[in-house]
C-alpha cells in the first residue's frame, strides 16, 4: 500500500525587491493523505492553492514547512537522481489544452517519452507504449498520430496513457475534464474510475467543479486562501456541508433545474489577511473570526472544519497529528 | 412581433478541404425580452450562429442562403456600415475571453467611451455593472477574471442595446465568480428589458437563465423548446443524451454511472450523410443515415429534427427530470468500442 503524505506543508513564494519585497503564502498548514487505490479530491477555486498543492505533492516544489513523503521517505532529503527514481512513482496529468503535448511528437512518443527518461530499453518500450494505449480506449492507429489531428478528449487519453505508461502508484489529476465537452468529459471520467478498479491506482483529483470530485473521489479537502477548510468523506461533505465556504460551493453548482432560477447571489470579496481567510465573505461571521483563525474541529467521524461555529459541537481535532484524523481512513 | 428571426440560414466555409457548413438552415425567434439560449458541444456552431447575426462571420466564411432581421430589418447583405452602426447600439456582444476581447493597450474607461461616446458617465456605466468607478482607469491586466467579464458587460450594454449576445459568458471564471456574472447578466437584461442570448456548453446554466432552449449539432437545430419541457421530456435523442451526460450535483460512481455518449464527436469537415447524429444515436435506424430529418413542429413553436418522432412507438418514454441528470441513460460504450477506436 503506497501512501503519500502531506504533514502540514506550507508554501512561501517570495516576490519584489527591496521595499517592494513581499510574501505570498499559496499553502498554509496543509495535512493529508493519498493511498493507493483511492481518490482524494481537492475542491477549489483559482488562487486557493491547490495547483501550488499539486507541484509540492509531485515532488516538483520543495515546501517551506512541513514535509511531504512517499512511504517515509521525504524526497528532499535525497539526492537529485534518487529522488527523480522516487518521481517516476507518481504522475500528473495535466489540464488538456495546457499545452501538455509537444505537437512535434506522435502519440506513441508522446506515451513513450517517460520510458525514454527513465531508461527503459528501446525493444520494450513499444509494448509498452501498445498496452498503455490499449488501456485508455485509443487503437494503434492512433500511435502515428500528431496532437493536432485529435480530438481533445483524445490528447486528454493520450495525457492520461503517458502517466500510466511508467506503472506509477498515484497519480494527480489537474483539471482532467474542465476543457472537454459534456459528453467527452462523462466517458474520461468513466475511465479514469475503471483504471482506477483496474490497477489499483490512487489519485489526488484537484479541481474546481464540485460534481466532479462528488462523482470521483472517496475523499475530500475544500480548499481556500491556501487553507483546507473542510476535509471528511466526499459524499458527506459535499451532500452536508459544515463550512459556510463548502456551502456557498455547493449552491453555486449549476445543475440543469429550470424551475430553480440562478443560485443565489454568492459574496466575493478577497480573503481576509488575518484571523478566517473566509471572515470577508462568510454570511455566520463572528467578530473572533476577524481575530483568530479556527483551528479544524472535528465534526463526526473523519470529518474536520476549520470553522468557530464547529467549536462546541466539535472536538478540536489535533493540528499536527501524523495521522491525521480528517484524512485516515 | 419577434425582435430577430433567423430562416433558413446557411453560413458556409469554402476551404481547400471541402465546403463546410457552420450553420445549415437554421431558423429561430428572439421575441422583444426573451432570453434565448443555444447548447451545444464545440463545433455545433454555436458560436457561427451568433457571429451570423452580428455580421462578423470570418473569412472565408460566408452567409450563403437564409436572412437574418432585426426589428423588420433584414441583415443578410446590408452594408458593413450600418451592420457596425447596429453592433454598436441595438446589439451588444459578450464574448468568452474577456482577456482578449478587450483592448490591452486602453484603460477601461477609454473603451467605454469608445463604445458609448466621449461625454458618457463612465463611472455610471461601470455602476450598472457592480463595478467601482475607480477602476475606470485602470488596463484590462490590472482587473480580476470576474472584474474584466463585467467590464466587457459594461461595454456591451453602454447605449442600451434591444438584443446582448452572450458566447460562453463565464467560462473562464470560477464557479462563484460565475454566478455572479449570470446575475449581473439577468439583471441587466430585466432592467434594461432586452433580449438576450446566451450560448453555453453547458446545460445547467442554460437551464438557469433561458426561457427557450435551442440544441444544435454540427451546424443544425435539433430541438428547439421552453426550457421547462424540454428538460422534462427531451424530444431528440441528441438531447436526451447530453442531458444524461451532464453531471448531477450528487452522482457517485459507486451507485450510478454517467452515461458519455458512445463515438468521436463528430467534426464539421466530415458531416455524416442524413442525420448528422445517426453514428452517436442510439435509436439509429437505417433511414437516419440516408435521409435528413424534417423539422417536426409542434403549434407552441417548439419542434424537433428527427425521424423517429414520425412513430411514437419505438420512442422511449418522456424522461423525468430526476432520470435526465442521474440515472444510467444510455450504456456506456462496451470494451468492443473502445478497441474499435470510436472513443474520442
Amino acid at each position: 500500500m503506497t501512501r503519500l503524505l502531506l504533514d502540514n506543508v506550507g508554501k512561501t513564494f517570495r516576490a519584489g525587491f527591496l521595499f517592494g519585497r513581499h510574501k505570498t503564502e499559496a499553502v498554509r498548514d496543509v495535512t493529508l493523505e493519498v493511498r493507493s487505490g483511492e481518490t482524494v479530491g481537492i475542491l477549489g477555486e483559482s488562487g486557493s492553492g491547490k495547483s501550488t498543492l499539486v507541484r509540492l505533492a509531485a515532488f516538483l516544489l520543495r515546501p517551506t514547512t512541513g514535509s511531504v513523503t512517499l512511504d517515509g521517505v521525504d524526497p528532499w532529503r535525497l539526492a537529485a537522481s534518487a529522488r527523480r527514481q522516487l518521481r517516476r512513482r507518481l504522475q500528473v496529468v495535466f489540464q488538456e489544452g495546457s499545452d501538455g503535448l509537444d505537437p512535434r511528437q506522435s502519440v506513441a512518443e508522446a506515451v513513450g517519452e517517460p520510458l525514454v527518461n527513465f531508461g527503459t530499453p528501446a525493444k520494450e518500450r513499444a509494448a509498452l507504449v501498445a498496452d498503455a494505449l490499449q488501456e485508455v480506449g485509443l487503437t494503434p492507429e492512433l500511435a502515428g498520430r500528431y496532437p493536432f489531428q485529435l480530438s481533445g478528449g483524445q490528447r486528454q487519453r493520450v495525457g492520461v496513457a503517458r502517466a500510466l505508461v511508467l506503472q506509477p502508484e498515484l497519480v494527480m489529476l489537474d483539471e482532467p475534464v474542465s476543457a472537454l465537452d459534456v459528453s467527452v468529459a462523462a466517458q474520461v471520467l468513466n475511465l479514469l474510475a475503471d483504471l482506477q478498479e483496474r490497477r489499483g491506482v490512487g489519485y489526488l483529483l484537484i479541481t474546481h467543479e464540485l460534481p466532479v470530485v462528488r462523482y470521483l473521489a472517496d475523499r475530500v479537502a475544500v480548499m481556500f486562501a491556501g487553507r483546507v477548510v473542510e476535509a471528511g468523506p466526499a459524499g458527506e461533505v459535499l451532500t452536508r456541508p459544515a463550512h459556510p465556504y463548502t456551502a456557498a460551493m455547493r449552491a453555486a453548482a449549476l445543475t440543469v433545474d429550470p424551475g430553480a432560477g440562478l443560485p443565489a447571489l454568492p459574496a466575493v470579496a478577497p480573503p481576509a489577511a488575518h484571523g478566517c481567510p473566509y471572515a470577508s465573505r462568510c454570511p455566520a461571521v463572528m467578530p473572533r473570526c476577524r481575530v483568530e483563525t479556527p483551528p479544524p474541529f472535528e465534526v463526526g467521524s473523519g470529518r474536520t472544519t476549520r470553522c468557530f461555529l464547529f467549536e462546541s459541537a466539535g472536538v478540536r481535532a489535533e493540528p499536527t497529528s501524523h495521522t491525521p484524523a480528517a484524512l485516515a481512513t | 412581433m419577434a425582435l430577430l428571426e433567423v430562416r433558413h440560414l446557411t453560413t458556409v466555409f469554402r476551404t481547400p478541404f471541402g465546403a463546410v457548413r457552420a450553420c445549415d438552415d437554421v431558423s429561430f425567434d428572439v421575441a422583444p425580452g426573451e432570453v434565448l439560449g443555444i447548447v451545444g458541444e464545440s463545433g455545433s456552431g454555436k458560436t457561427l450562429t451568433a457571429l451570423s447575426v452580428l455580421g462578423l462571420v470570418p473569412p472565408p466564411g460566408r452567409i450563403e442562403a437564409g436572412s437574418i432581421r432585426f426589428a423588420g430589418e433584414e441583415l443578410v447583405g446590408t452594408p458593413e456600415a450600418r451592420l457596425r452602426r447596429l453592433r454598436g447600439r441595438d446589439i451588444g456582444m459578450v464574448f468568452q475571453d474577456a482577456g482578449r476581447a478587450l483592448d490591452p493597450v486602453h484603460t477601461i474607461a477609454s473603451q467605454l467611451r469608445e463604445a458609448a461616446g466621449k461625454r458618457a458617465d463612465v463611472a455610471a456605466l461601470l455602476g450598472r455593472v457592480g463595478l467601482d468607478g475607480r477602476l475606470a482607469s485602470r488596463y484590462p491586466h490590472e482587473l480580476s477574471g470576474g472584474q474584466r467579464q463585467r467590464a466587457m458587460i459594461a461595454i456591451a450594454i453602454a447605449r442600451t442595446p434591444r438584443l446582448v449576445i452572450a458566447d460562453e459568458p463565464t467560462t473562464a471564471v470560477d464557479s462563484i465568480s460565475q454566478v455572479q456574472v449570470l446575475h449581473e447578466l439577468a439583471r441587466i437584461q430585466r432592467e434594461l428589458g432586452c433580449a438576450l442570448i446566451v450560448i453555453s456548453h453547458n446545460l445547467g446554466l442554460i437551464s438557469r437563465l433561458a426561457d427557450r432552449v435551442l440544441v444544435m449539432y454540427l451546424g443544425r437545430v435539433m430541438e428547439q423548446n421552453a426550457v421547462r419541457p424540454f428538460v422534462a421530456g427531451p424530444r431528440h435523442p441528441y438531447a436526451r443524451a447530453l442531458l444524461a451526460a451532464t453531471p448531477a450535483l450528487d452522482l457517485d460512481r459507486r451507485t450510478g454511472r454517467l452515461a458519455g455518449i458512445r463515438g468521436l464527436p463528430a467534426r464539421m469537415i466530415e458531416v455524416p450523410p442524413g442525420c448528422p447524429f445517426h453514428p452517436r444515436c442510439p435509436d439509429a435506424e437505417a433511414r437516419c443515415s440516408v435521409e435528413v430529418p424534417a423539422w417536426r413542429a409542434h403549434a407552441d413553436g417548439s419542434g424537433a429534427a428527427c425521424h423517429l418522432l414520425d412513430a411514437p412507438a419505438p420512442l422511449p418514454s418522456p424522461v423525468t427530470p430526476g432520470q435526465a441528470q442521474g440515472e444510467r441513460f444510455a450504456p456506456a460504450p462496451p470494451a468492443a468500442e473502445i478497441a474499435d477506436g470510436t472513443l474520442p
